[in-house]
């Protein structure tokens, strides 16, 4: 009976510390708000570039002189802002090497950064910013071009107006974007990107990105609307498949198809689809893993939860959508100028030489030009 | 033989909590630990369909004009070919018709469908809705939410992949410092779509479309059939329908949009009641179906009859009370009593509050909301209220069921701007701004501000 007793007293003590807890934070509650929900939010993909022009141009306003700073060519002001920032002006030229740069830049005209140097702070430039081999930065963003040397380190990301070229070699930690264009080279690593245009070394695209892939014509974006599909398509004969709607049928193992196959209907696959040369798919495709041959052309989405791989000389009309990873091969184009598109992977892309994409590239690790 | 049914009870009803308890720890852990799946955030405003916006409203004259001007507001095109709204005015008899004409006068994309015969209900205004509409793919709103500017734009780009049929989004309650009750469905509603929703998704089982802050492809719905007008839980009842012929649900997290609590204990009874009939009818209609479904994994399947299920476990838990009183009178104790004391008190936190500790707790740590968790143990009474309800909800279904009659649909009651009397300026004209949108707006901004 006492043992009775004494758990009973231990688990009204348990119990009624844990309650009081509860009546005091509905009595006198702490945190009784909603959880936030940014509902004003709209996505920017150059909002990174954006912003710090605004907060650049708010400091130029109220900074105060700080001195010229000296030893430098060209000589600089140096500004003080009232929130402690150190800020360096510039009229333009080349910034020599001189150890380690903390000042926030501001450059009127155009910007030369000398090789091995290294900026701690962020760089803003009016006109055209050019950097030598092996420069560390934090992150620039330019109202003319951006052109990133060899070998170079951006810590975080990398805005223009104009076009960017980043030279081999070349690191970005998060995003590079331009209302231009982005030209990689090989052997360069960023996280997005984001362009009208995206491509990478001896690409064809590269002075004149309205052009349609190779000079063909793109094939019209259906998505999956255009045509009838016969009852049992002929590329699903032997197949253990089934049809979700009229226009999508679902393959419950792997699907090989042919060399010039045209698959009208959306198509998922449950297992891994490859598809031989010079096919062409209507409609969306699905699969865990998809291997498509040379010159495919695809008018839909190209979604997948595992990899993607795509030929040589392919086209993709939509989005390209990968768990893990996608690599394109040479002479790939993804999206349309009048249509952008985007190109996500959770862990890597991968791009070979003479690649073009219309619109963005995420990946959750690394975009690697190859 | 009372006390051998008791134990047959008692381990039954074990058996059964101790699946859910597995379950809901395995979910959170999965949420706290494990990289999360494709969520298709990416390809937000680059995936743009056509897509047609429904709004089923049975005299929502308090709440109206705040979704219309939210959807307003929208960073979704607002051309013909990419975005029409078709508010349903579903028998209304105050003045949520005017409301919609004047909007429609305002806005060309705002198409309003006034339903004045026909059966009621939500199903069947969105049966009428999706008639009428030309979107391919179908966003359905209840009328009492504040969708954010790029929501449309998050719930649509899922639909990318042909493979999904329906997206759901989160939703969060805006209304929490209300009463008490808010504030435990606040943290109800976290564990339930930060955890649970998510990690379903995650794991490649069945995420549910709730129904409102979710879209359908307009083709999986007609080959599934359409809106079920019979069903009180027609949101379940789709779910099941496209899960069955293999049409996948994504859930979509950043997908967030404000939606009203229930504030009295009334209200949530009712809405309690709606959803344990309509999900317990839902499997009756579609258990057969689901383990026989090609489509569908095993764990899927197995998931779905938990899924199913979930609402017969309140009465299988005041069958285990009576049960376990029963034992402990006739003196069956079969474990120490310092074994029975830990198992007590554990299960009241991990069982009692329905796995409260593992869902709700890793909720509010993924929320970055940890304060609010100190109210966790006065879930209790939640869970109490909702286990009764469920249980007599059961019994009224089970007892029409047996006569062959179905209960009818009740509809939420909606609190905001003076709950009806807040939104017109006397000559029946739409006030543009209904001030729940803006106290949300102004909360949030408050919050951000905040923080920042």
């Amino acid at each position: 009976m006492l043992g009775y007793l004494l758990l009973l007293l231990l688990f009204s003590l348990f119990f009624s510390v844990s309650f009081y807890f509860g009546f005091r934070e509905w009595r006198r509650p702490w945190d009784a708000a909603p959880l936030p929900i940014d509902v004003e939010y709209v996505r920017v993909e150059n909002y990174f570039g954006r912003s710090f022009r605004a907060k650049m141009q708010q400091w130029l306003a109220e900074a105060q002189p700080n001195g010229i700073a000296a030893g430098l060519l060209p000589s600089g002001v140096l500004l003080k802002t009232s929130g402690g920032e150190h800020l360096l002006t510039l009229p333009g030229g080349r910034l020599e090497r001189r150890g380690e740069q903390v000042e926030l830049i501001y450059c009127e005209g155009d910007l030369t950064l000398a090789g091995g140097s290294t900026f701690r702070r962020e760089i803003y430039c009016r006109g055209r910013c050019e950097t030598e081999a092996t420069v560390q930065l934090q992150s620039i963003a330019a109202d003319g071009d951006v052109i990133l040397g060899l070998q170079n380190e951006v810590a975080r990301w990398v805005d223009a107006q104009g076009k960017v070229r980043l030279r081999s070699g070349t690191v970005v930690g998060s995003r590079v974007s331009s209302s231009t264009s982005i030209e990689l080279e090989r052997q360069v690593r960023a996280q997005s990107l984001y362009a009208p245009v995206i491509c990478t070394a001896d690409c064809a695209l590269r002075d004149d990105p309205v052009a349609s892939p190779r000079g063909e014509a793109a094939p019209p974006i259906t998505n999956g609307q255009a045509g009838t599909p016969p009852a049992v398509p002929p590329y699903l004969a032997g197949v253990r498949c089934l049809q979700l709607s009229p226009r999508t049928w679902l393959v419950q193992d792997d699907l090989d198809l042919p060399a010039g196959c045209r698959v009208e209907s959306n198509l998922i696959v449950k297992g891994t689809l490859r598809a031989g040369s010079d096919c062409h798919f209507a409609g969306d495709l699905k699969a865990s893993c998809i291997q498509l041959g040379s010159r495919n052309r695809v008018g839909g989405n190209l979604v997948s939860d595992g990899s993607i791989e795509v030929g040589e000389g392919s086209f993709i009309a939509r989005n390209v959508a990968a768990g893990t990873h996608i690599r394109f091969s040479a002479g790939v184009r993804v999206g349309q100028l009048s249509l952008p598109a985007v190109v996500s992977a959770g862990s890597e892309v991968g791009l070979e030489q003479d690649v073009a994409i219309y619109g963005k590239v995420a990946a959750g690790r690394w975009i690697k030009t190859l | 033989m009372i006390v051998e049914a008791a134990r047959i009870v008692a381990v039954v009803v074990l058996v059964v909590m101790a699946a859910y308890t597995a379950r809901h720890l395995l979910f959170a852990l999965h949420r706290l630990f494990s990289r999360g799946r494709m969520d298709y955030t990416d390809l937000a405003g680059f995936h743009l369909p056509s897509v047609s916006v429904l709004i089923p409203m049975h005299n929502e004259e308090a709440v109206a004009p705040d979704i219309i001007e939210a959807l307003a507001e929208a960073d979704y095109p607002h051309d013909p070919q990419h975005l029409e709204v078709i508010p349903i005015n579903d028998h209304s008899t105050d003045g949520t018709g005017a409301i919609l004409d004047e909007y429609a006068r305002r806005y060309p994309w705002i198409k309003p469908l006034h339903r004045k015969k026909g059966k009621r209900g939500k199903a069947a205004a969105l049966r009428a809705g999706t008639e009428a509409a030309r979107g391919e793919i179908l966003i359905a709103f209840d009328a009492d939410y504040l969708p954010g500017r790029s929501l449309l734009k998050f719930l649509v780009a899922p639909f990318a992949d042909p493979e999904v049929g329906a997206v759901m989004g989160r939703v969060v309650p805006h209304n929490v410092g209300a009463s008490l009750l808010t504030r435990l469905l606040d943290l109800e509603r976290a564990g339930g779509y930060q955890v649970d929703q998510q990690a379903r998704y995650n794991l490649g089982l069945i995420a549910q479309y709730g129904g409102t802050a979710g879209g359908v492809r307009r083709a999986a719905l007609e080959t599934a059939g359409g809106w079920n007008t019979h069903s009180l839980a027609e949101d379940t009842d789709l779910t099941l329908r496209l899960a069955i012929r293999g049409w996948k649900i994504a859930y979509v997290n950043r997908a967030e949009c404000y939606e009203e609590v229930p504030e009295t204990w009334e209200g949530r009874r009712r809405q309690v009641e709606r959803w344990a009939i309509g999900h317990t009818d839902c499997l009756h209609r579609y258990l057969g179906p689901l383990l026989r479904s090609p489509c569908l994994t095993a764990k899927a399947k197995l998931d779905g009859v938990f899924l199913l299920g979930v609402y017969l476990t309140a009465p299988l838990i005041l069958l285990g009370w009576i049960a376990t009183v029963i034992l402990f009178f006739a003196g069956q104790t079969y474990l120490p009593v310092w074994v029975a004391f830990f198992l007590a008190s554990t299960s009241c936190n991990a069982v009692g509050n329905f796995a409260s500790f593992f869902e709700i707790g890793s909720s509010v740590l993924l929320d970055g909301a940890e304060r609010r968790i100190r109210l966790l143990p006065l879930n209790v009474a939640n869970f109490l209220f909702s286990t009764t309800t469920v249980a007599v909800a059961l019994i009224k279904y089970y007892a029409g069921r047996a006569r062959g009659r179905s209960l009818p649909w009740n509809k939420t009651e909606r609190h905001r701007n003076g709950n009806g009397n807040g939104w017109t300026n006397g000559n029946g004209e739409a006030n543009g701004n209904g001030r729940g949108l803006s106290v949300v707006k102004a909360r949030a901004a408050a919050q951000n501000s905040g923080s920042s």
